[in-house]
């Protein structure tokens, strides 16, 4: 924690690659969680991300009650990396398909179940989310904390610090933004 | 591109494609690309679907619940189902029949969570086991525990033929006194649980069931040890992961357990919850409402609940609008006198049992209860807290400003307002515009002026008030009280304000009026913490109350006992001080006999004397608050306990020899006001007793030192009734009196306490005993038993054992214990690789002291002093020599072994 503490003290005082720091943290840690969790319990078992961003917070934080503004970052950095992971995981299933001869245990995809009722590609959400964030960095963070962490529209307008009205309309213009871009432009 | 999100999103406010398309026409004319992107989105928006709307990954709301398939008719080891009673968040209750080896009507309740049956099984057997224990009235008893054939945990409970808790309460129209008989009943079987180890967790009005027997109603708290059985896997993942079902009613959760840090709940998050159950008997709703947490994630509950300040239940009744008749008349009470009913002692009450800071509730549910006992028996409760500037913080909140009560008594207790009443009674005088005000008034009352702003607020008041200044800056200061209640502390500023500069504008007319509003202004300031602006509005007010002629002292009074308060926080105590010496003179004069006030008074003065180094001073004013309180409450508990802090606050004065009787009489008199009332013994007592001990073992002397093991005992029992075994609470207390035995060399009663401590902390914490937290205190006890040669077998046998507990890898003290306990193999082997290992001059001189003694135990007198001599090279190396704990086992080995020889 040592280290997270440190990072949200840059990130505070104003330290923008103190972002990308922690998010790196985040990530190791989440995946470190999530293989953890497999070894541990039956392999069928699926995690929640949101579960698995608590406990990855309560284990950052020690149990030491950090400030609203910090949980906030984490956050936010929690969602980045919840993105990344799944984006990779799809990444590597494309490689896979095009002829990846071993087969491993693919530990990300037993433990963080697909969606069920609507499929999306995630490599085309993955880039039209870049395309939204060079427009507007905010809203493309509002869709990873409501989609890739699974936070509740109020939840991630907190965590961005903007009204649940706001978020409401950020929310609608994002959806139409992405669901336009990864249809494909006929 | 800003533009086209604007444009997006109004376009979307449109609700058919033509109207759309006509809006876009006008705002995107000589612009088509922007108009053909706004297109674009819009028919992505309508083509989405449900496009993003699941998360990538289940989210907490769509944990998986499989359906149940059992049903009636369905066997289930010894029973029967019959009939399905209802349905929960955990699982489904069934009325279901016993067959063997009694025919008799049980309760099941299948649980449905999509979880490790066998480990949730056996979680139910060892709840079970404490359920045996369980037996008290109004606790509904876990019978059996087991598993269905399709491998669902399912539990049997004896069946309880009644009605929910608030059901019974509302069909029957039971009054407020009768409810709050109930609610005490609740409490002492909480109480008998936590007792038993057991915390419920899920307590909520339909977990009580109320059931008629010989015709007295007799509340049935179920579900106990339900909600740790099926979250209990101490990994806080199992709880994030239940989260779902759990959450199922936020509404009775006490912040703590809402941030889901399974460590940190304890008994007193049922104290909280029981709060919560006594505000919806009260009021028939909740302190947070129950739709607006089924809206919210779980990040805005926790931040809700760990921040937001629940109404009193009288301001929250007033806010029923068209539900408070019904609720009132559920009540036996008029709509109007159900907010005068609950407001004062019910309010703290209930405030108290739902303070966030759970070290400020009621420490146990038998505290709760008492209290609720007090406030029927009309006794003064305990939930008002003492301190000044405790009660200055919430007193914004309540009404006050007696002045104006005396003219319009009986529209201020319609009210619940005094303070705006009396502008508006006589704005009200002029018939002709009667009515309209009265339809003015009503809208203020019923809140309905909340949004608007402060000057849209004054335009509506003078419609209805036209150019009386006055009645218009009435209502503001009605609204902005309003604003107060509801905790909107910068809007009611705004309003009052707004009021303020009116009543500027009149002169001379206004003064009194300007006085209350700058005394009100500055308590806004101070609660919002802006002290210094605090201040200055307080000192306009008195200044303006002392120029107003006809002023009553009790306006300046209390507004310099706010004052001084504020100066207590600013650390200003000299000026706070001084302003509490002109409260009391106040006081004294224009109310003679209030002594609980005039006692008051002098505890903050005496506070305030402290502060600023005048403890002899203080000391005195202290004596006379408790003549006041003695005066007041002759033999009641509030006089017990003034009577112990005092005690206590003088024994740890500085210079307060142990021989002062002032300390000690004082402890006794609280302590034989309490053995008066054994009902109502808790932490106070539990506290006095301490310091009583304290002082009589500091004393000495045998007859001293009998009568403090005797109070000693009776303080172990209280401490476990009221804190329960196994809390944390207990083992803080505990350690705090092992640290005093050990110091008072009493090191055999110190190390059963401590090796007790551990375990309650690693029971309490599910952590394994090396895991837990244990104090310098006992980490040393060991080691300083140890190093005794006095001490008995037993005592050395204790250590020991709690040496094992705390530091197993202690080799050094193992291996000193073991000589005291004549061990001397077991020292040899303990011992053996440090001294004869690699590096044989890094043993430290302790161990090799140790080794020597142990050998000539065991006859080998020439190896003991090879030993000794080569402890006594390391000392002249590395200076040991000075360290006395060190010399000590030196001379003691030299005693040993040359003494041996000679």
């Amino acid at each position: 924690m040592q280290d997270v503490t440190r990072i949200l003290e840059a990130l505070d005082a104003g330290d923008g690659a103190a972002a990308d720091r922690l998010m790196e943290v985040v990530y190791g840690e989440l995946r470190g969680l999530a293989r953890a969790k497999l070894a541990r319990e039956r392999p069928d078992l699926t995690l929640q991300a949101t579960a698995l961003v608590h406990e990855a917070w309560l284990r950052l934080s020690e149990g030491n009650s950090q400030s609203w503004e910090n949980r906030r970052h984490f956050f936010a950095a929690a969602a980045g990396a919840m993105r990344r992971i799944l984006v990779e995981r799809a990444r590597r299933r494309m490689r896979h398909k095009h002829g990846g001869t071993h087969r491993r245990i693919d530990f990300e995809a037993l433990v963080l179940s697909t969606p069920g009722k609507t499929s999306v590609d995630l490599l085309a959400l993955d880039e039209a989310l870049a395309k939204l964030a060079s427009d507007d960095e905010r809203k493309a963070r509002l869709v990873e904390l409501r989609y890739f962490t699974g936070l509740s529209i109020p939840e991630a307008a907190e965590v961005l610090g903007i009204s649940k009205a706001t978020a409401d309309r950020w929310w609608a213009y994002a959806r139409a933004f992405l669901f336009h871009e990864v249809s494909g432009d006929e | 591109m800003a533009d086209v999100e604007a444009l997006f999103t109004a376009a979307l406010r449109f609700e058919t494609a033509a109207q759309r398309s006509a809006f876009l026409e006008r705002a995107c004319a000589g612009a088509p690309e922007v108009r053909r992107r706004i297109e674009d989105l819009l028919s992505a928006h309508s083509q989405a679907g449900g496009f993003l709307e699941d998360s990538a990954v289940p989210s907490t709301a769509q944990a998986e619940v499989e359906e149940i398939s059992e049903g009636p008719g369905t066997q289930i080891g010894n029973y029967v189902l019959r009939e399905r009673l209802g349905e929960g968040g955990f699982g489904v209750v069934y009325l279901a029949e016993q067959t063997e080896p009694v025919r008799r009507e049980v309760a099941i309740k299948i649980i449905k969570l999509g979880m490790d049956t066998k480990q949730v099984v056996a979680r139910f057997q060892a709840e079970r086991q404490a359920q045996a224990l369980t037996d008290h009235p109004n606790i509904a008893k876990v019978l059996h525990a087991g598993a269905t054939a399709t491998g669902r945990p399912y539990y049997v409970m004896e069946l309880v033929r009644g009605l929910p808790l608030l059901a019974y309460c509302d069909r029957h129209r039971l009054t407020i006194a009768e409810r709050l008989a109930l609610f005490v009943d609740i409490c002492h079987a909480v109480q008998h649980a936590h007792h038993k180890g057991l915390i419920h967790r899920d307590l909520k009005p339909s977990n009580v069931l109320v059931a008629i027997q010989e015709g007295h109603p007799v509340p049935k708290v179920i579900d106990f040890g339900v909600v740790k059985a099926t979250t209990g896997r101490l990994t806080t993942m199992t709880l994030h992961t239940e989260l779902g079902q759990l959450i199922g009613t936020p509404v009775y959760m006490s912040p703590e357990q809402a941030e889901l840090s399974e460590l940190d709940v304890d008994t007193r998050t049922d104290v909280y919850s029981l709060g919560a159950l006594l505000f919806e008997l009260l009021t028939g709703t909740t302190p947070f409402e129950a739709s607006r947490l089924r809206e919210c994630g779980l990040v805005e509950i926790q931040r809700i609940l760990r921040e937001e300040d629940p109404p009193h239940p009288s301001a929250r009744v007033q806010r029923l609008e068209a539900e408070l008749s019904e609720v009132a008349q559920a009540r036996k009470l008029d709509p109007g006198a159900l907010a005068a009913r609950l407001r004062g002692d019910l309010d703290w009450i209930v405030g108290k049992a739902l303070e966030k800071d759970r070290t400020r509730r009621y420490e146990t549910p038998d505290a709760l209860a008492a209290d609720v006992l007090r406030h029927s028996r009309g006794q003064p409760v305990l939930a008002r807290p003492p301190s000044a500037l405790y009660v200055f913080g919430k007193f914004v909140r309540r009404h006050r400003l007696p002045v104006f009560a005396a003219t319009c008594v009986t529209l201020a207790l319609l009210l619940g307002a005094t303070f705006a009443a009396w502008a508006l009674v006589r704005a009200l005088d002029a018939r002709d515009e009667a009515r309209a005000r009265s339809a003015f008034l009503e809208e203020l009352l019923a809140f309905r002026t909340a949004d608007l702003t402060s000057r849209e607020f004054i335009e509506r008041a003078r419609e209805v008030y036209g150019a009386d200044h006055s009645a218009v800056a009435a209502a503001l200061a009605l609204a902005a009280e309003r604003f107060e209640e509801t905790g909107e502390l910068g809007r009611a500023e705004e309003h009052l304000t707004a009021a303020l500069e009116l009543w500027s504008a009149q002169g001379s007319a206004g003064g009194l009026n300007l006085a209350h509003a700058q005394r009100r202004l500055g308590g806004l300031a101070h609660l919002q913490g802006r002290t210094s602006e605090a201040e200055e509005h307080l000192r306009r007010a008195i200044a303006l109350g002392e120029r107003a002629t006809t002023t009553p002292t009790r306006f300046l009074t209390d507004a310099r006992a706010e004052l001084a308060a504020l100066l207590m926080r600013r650390a200003e105590y000299e000026g706070a001080v001084n302003e509490l010496e002109r409260v009391l003179a106040g006081r004294t004069a224009a109310t003679p006999g209030a002594h609980a006030l005039l006692g008051r008074t002098l505890e903050d003065l005496a506070d305030a004397l402290e502060a600023d180094g005048r403890a002899a001073q203080a000391a005195e004013r202290r004596q006379e608050a408790l003549r006041e309180f003695g005066l007041a409450w002759p033999e009641s508990v509030m006089l017990a306990d003034r009577s112990l802090q005092m005690g206590a606050a003088l024994s740890q004065l500085p210079g307060f020899t142990r021989g002062d009787a002032s300390a000690e009489e004082l402890l006794r008199t609280g302590i034989r006001i309490y053995r008066g009332n054994p009902e109502l013994q808790g932490v106070q007592y539990l506290a006095g007793l301490s310091e009583l001990i304290e002082l009589l073992e500091s004393r000495g002397g045998g007859a001293a030192q009998r009568e403090a093991d005797a109070l000693h005992a009776e303080w172990l029992v209280l401490l476990r009734r009221l804190h329960g075994p196994d809390s944390l609470e207990r083992a803080r207390l505990l350690e705090q009196r092992v640290e005093r035995l050990a110091s008072r060399g009493r090191v055999a009663e110190a190390a059963r306490l401590g090796k007790e401590v551990v375990e309650i902390q690693a029971r309490a914490s599910g952590r394994p005993v090396e895991a837990t937290e244990v104090g310098p205190e006992i980490l040393t006890l060991p080691g300083r038993i140890a190093e005794r040669e006095d001490a008995d077998p037993e005592t050395y046998e204790l250590a020991r054992k709690l040496l094992d507990l705390i530091l197993p890898g202690d080799t050094l003290t193992a291996a000193f214990l073991a000589l005291r306990m004549r061990d001397f193999e077991h020292t040899e082997r303990l011992l053996e690789p440090a001294v004869q290992g690699v590096r044989p001059e890094q043993a430290g001189a302790r161990k090799l002291l140790l080794f020597a003694m142990a050998q000539t135990g065991l006859g080998r007198r020439e190896l003991a002093r090879v030993y000794l001599n080569r402890a006594r090279e390391e000392l002249q190396r590395h200076g040991g020599i000075g360290d006395p704990a060190v010399m000590a086992l030196l001379r003691e080995a030299e005693a040993v072994i040359e003494g041996e020889e000679r």
